[in-house]
């Protein structure tokens, strides 16, 4: 397994620990419902997936393309107006 | 519960951060690049039109006072239309933190060193910043109290001494190309700035009344130094080098030599480095309270660390090379911007004077809501229906408010933590305090009002 995803796993191991520590497991406090898990567990599932997927080069596609997408015709037209980038 | 409190001048001073973040270093080149030596008066131009937007925002925030930005869109458009656009919402704060560290990164990878790979820098730098949203609001406003003086001491240092290095003549001939490039410079600057995202703050502000005073005095000192900083720009190095600098301002910096050994960008450095912090901080806040107020989760905190993991890999993908941002904020990112901070704010205030006329509309159900305004809205909805019957009103408050004790505990424990209260009992005698102005159908403006984020 490359070096980067074993980090990417460490660190996904280490933000659970702190959450479990920090909010979730905290004593006398509130534990933290059902929904809260379900967002930070799938959050934290999202996180780990799409950095292997960076490091491993298998996702190379920016989400600004679809900004880009919306925004080209329009971007052009101020561009042809002068407001250009370098 | 314990609610988030910053003060006015604590408003004004993030402002200011906020303003300086990115635009200090990257605004200079693109004002050039545009408006060639006339870049000094875009910058005034792009101020004025922030401070005008300011105006704006005050107008949808004094409407609905005790809500965020996502609060005010849930109200104003319905749930779950108002869900969607809250998402949008979400996306571009979320977006603008990973530009932020993206351009950070390569701030430090590319000038200052240059052997450290970007992911390092990204890593630590996000570390700091989701570190000081956990702590919450009111830290990230202390933090930026103390660092408000270095900055400004660093910066006025810096401009006394590229006095004697600066030619006025460089801003010659003024308005030589016409108005249009001005203008579209300062729109351009004007977009940078995003002071929109304080709307996520507004509920947390003290005196919500001083909040507009406050926002535009931070306008007014971000919005001097960045022009002073331009302005210096273009003085100092001519408009060529300025606009073919990417962080002009940095170089301006390493044109200073003091008694042939102090290095003096390390000055600009520090400054934009303290400055982008606080804006990333203060995004990734708004980011962080938007997502857990459109899933309706209670506290922001639990989506903190996971949403880092995800700022993280956006960062790094989110363009391959700083040309790549260069070509697509003037454009693209500022079309993006408008939509959030003109246009939104625009239809918000229109849609809602059409739908609820002179009156603003009702509290959102969102389970964003602080855990004493729960019962407190509880008990007046009881009140509502039965008036003549306090005995068993009070009793049903007593009863709301023992379930509630175990809550109550942490926040109690936190209240410690932060030394705002005395004793563990405190954050209970607030609850009850408020609910009896609830119930009594006191008048509340000179209560600060509870926000209805997840605030703990």
């Amino acid at each position: 397994m490359p070096l980067s995803i074993v980090w990417i796993i460490i660190i996904a191991g280490i933000v659970i620990g702190i959450q479990r520590g920090m909010l979730f497991n905290k004593p006398n406090a509130n534990k933290g419902s059902t929904g809260e898990k379900i967002a930070f567990y799938t959050l934290l599932v999202l996180g780990v997936g799409l950095n292997i997927a960076l490091f491993k080069d298998w996702l190379m596609v920016s989400p600004l393309n679809v900004l880009r997408m919306m925004f080209g015709p329009a971007a052009e037209a101020i561009a042809q107006w002068g407001m250009v980038g370098k | 519960m314990i609610e988030e409190r910053i003060g006015v001048r604590q408003l004004t001073i993030l402002v200011i951060h906020f303003m300086l973040g990115t635009s200090i270093l990257i605004a200079p080149s693109n004002l050039a690049f545009v408006a060639k030596q006339d870049g000094w008066i875009a910058c005034m131009l792009g101020i004025l039109i922030v401070a005008v937007s300011v105006f704006l925002y005050d107008a949808l925030a004094r409407r609905y006072p005790k809500l965020t930005f996502t609060g005010i869109i849930e109200v104003i458009v319905g749930k779950w239309i108002g869900k969607l656009i809250s998402l949008l919402l979400f996306a571009y704060l979320f977006l603008l933190t990973a530009f932020l560290v993206r351009v950070a990164g390569n701030f430090i990878a590319t000038q200052i060193l240059p052997e450290t790979p970007i992911e390092a820098v990204s890593i630590i730098l996000l570390a700091v910043i989701v570190a000081a949203v956990g702590y919450g609001i009111e830290t990230i406003a202390r933090a930026s109290e103390m660092l408000f003086f270095p900055v400004l001491i660093l910066l006025a240092l810096l401009v006394l001494f590229l006095l004697p290095e600066s030619k006025p003549t460089n801003l010659l001939p003024i308005l030589e190309r016409g108005p249009k490039p001005i203008m579209l410079s300062a729109f351009y600057l004007f977009t940078l700035q995003e002071v929109a995202v304080f709307l996520m703050l507004y509920p947390n502000v003290s005196k919500p009344e001083k909040t507009r005073l406050a926002m535009l005095k931070g306008i007014m000192v971000g919005g001097i130094a960045l022009t002073l900083t331009t302005t210096f720009c273009l003085m100092v190095l001519g408009t060529e080098l300025t606009e073919r600098n990417i962080f002009a301002s940095y170089s301006l910096a390493k044109k200073i030599s003091v008694a042939q050994f102090l290095r003096v960008d390390a000055f600009m450095a520090i400054i934009w480095l303290i400055a982008l912090f606080f804006k990333a901080a203060i995004s990734y806040y708004g980011a962080s309270v938007a997502l857990a107020e459109t899933l309706g989760i209670r506290r922001y905190r639990v989506l903190i660390l996971p949403l880092g993991m995800l700022v993280m890999w956006l960062s790094i993908i989110v363009y391959q090379n700083i040309v790549e941002f260069l070509n697509f904020t003037p454009a693209i990112w500022s079309l993006f911007c408008i939509c959030f901070v003109i246009v939104l704010p625009m239809l918000l205030i229109v849609i809602d004077r059409l739908r609820f006329g002179s009156k603003p509309g009702g509290q959102p159900k969102t389970a964003g809501k602080s855990q004493e305004q729960q019962p407190a809205e509880q008990a007046q909805q009881t009140n509502d229906q039965d008036q003549n019957g306090d005995q068993t009103q009070d009793r049903q408050i007593q009863d709301l408010l023992t379930d509630d004790q175990g809550q109550a505990g942490e926040q109690d424990q936190q209240t410690d933590n932060q030394g705002q209260a005395s004793t563990p009992d405190a954050g209970q005698d607030k609850a009850a305090d408020q609910e009896q102005l609830n119930i009594n159908g006191s008048n509340n403006d000179h209560m600060p009002p509870p926000t209805t984020q997840p605030l703990q």
